[in-house]
């Protein structure tokens, strides 16, 4: 190896760090991929995961690289919507339930139950963490985005519907940490 | 190093392991001293230390996130020198051996080996020095012959090469002794 300054080291050393890390990070590529795939299986139209599942790797390679601790958050975001990924989609099979002269579909309440649980888990495992906000943030970034993938399955409103239930479930937790910890 | 300073540099590789970019550089300024003095002792060779030292801190960062808190940073980090130094002393082994082999592989298959050459010329060195005992007529006549000018079929030379080399015999028997 050549000879180098102290300072070109340092550079070189830094370089070498990123790398590193990147190689590492990577390793998120493992759930969000199979989760992508997952959501062709399951037929959903291939724009919307080619559009949402890059935005989803971006966002989970780029958070995995910059700390552990977004990684984590990533694993849980991805891991607490996976049944806001499948439940609408398979739910979407019973077709509109007709009760009395009303009629349901019943991936609407699907995808808002799938969002509280979604935002529950995130949020029970953001208030264990020491940055509690960042993580949660980006946990509930990567939840909504894979969530999204199932839920529009009735459009808008299930979009609407997952977020809905995202706050609804996080609520809770949050009000009850915080009275813990007064 | 006290124990303040290696609890400072777990603290450091343990931040830096996680993501924390701010503890780059008090890794790089703990560690790259420290590697290099180690490999300094080992190897005994200032070139080769900065070598293998340099070596062991880039691939040190490169696995830097891999790094575990339970483990010892200090003893992690030696350990990553304490294989390049290993490698650079077996790298100069490998590479004397390959000098020595394209030595040997130099010489022709007719020519004289190394030894050959410094016994004749040590051979040499010592019949110069018995001719120059020699009066410069037999000295002369001695040269002549050896530098293969001398006249063919002159029955007065070739008279004069017997007795000069008779004399030179008795020289060099005088010089370095006989056999018999």
């Amino acid at each position: 190896m050549a000879r180098m300054t102290e300072a070109r080291l340092e550079r070189r050393g830094r370089l070498r760090y990123e790398l590193g890390r990147a190689a590492w990070a990577s390793h998120v590529l493992l759930l969000v991929v199979p989760v992508l795939l997952a959501a062709l299986f399951l037929q959903r139209p291939a724009a919307l995961v080619l559009g949402i599942g890059a935005v989803l790797t971006v966002l989970a390679f780029g958070l995995a690289m910059l700390h552990d601790r977004y990684a984590r958050a990533v694993t849980a975001g991805i891991l607490s919507a996976v049944p806001a990924l499948a439940i609408p989609v398979l739910f979407r099979s019973l077709g509109i339930v007709r009760l009395g002269s009303a009629v349901l579909d019943p991936c609407i309440p699907a995808t808002f139950v799938a969002g509280v649980l979604a935002g529950a888990f995130v949020s029970t495992r953001a208030v264990e963490e020491k940055h509690r906000v960042s993580y949660w943030l980006a946990a509930i970034l990567t939840a909504g985005l894979t969530g999204v993938l199932g839920c529009s399955v009735v459009g808008d409103v299930g979009v609407l519907g997952l977020m809905a239930g995202l706050a609804t479930g996080t609520v809770p937790v949050l009000v009850r940490s915080g009275l813990r910890r007064d | 190093m006290d124990t303040r300073q290696r609890a400072q540099i777990q603290a450091d590789l343990t931040a830096l392991a996680a993501g924390d970019r701010s503890a780059y550089r008090p890794v790089f300024a703990a560690l790259w001293p420290l590697l290099r003095r180690f490999c300094e002792q080992t190897l005994r060779d200032l070139d080769l230390a900065q070598d293998a030292a340099q070596s062991a801190l880039m691939k040190l960062f490169l696995h830097a996130t891999e790094f575990e808190p339970d483990r010892d940073a200090v003893t992690w980090a030696l350990a990553f020198a304490a294989y390049e130094c290993r490698t650079v002393r077996n790298r100069a082994i490998g590479r004397r051996e390959e000098v020595d082999a394209a030595l040997l592989a130099a010489v022709p298959g007719g020519a004289p080996t190394p030894e050959e050459v410094t016994i004749e010329a040590d051979l040499w060195a010592a019949a110069t020095e018995v001719l120059g005992t020699l009066r410069p007529q037999d000295a002369e006549t001695v040269r002549t012959a050896l530098s293969g000018a001398r006249p063919t079929a002159s029955p007065v030379f070739r008279k004069r090469l017997q007795r000069a080399l008779e004399r030179l015999r008795v020289a060099w028997r005088h010089t370095h002794g006989s056999h018999d």
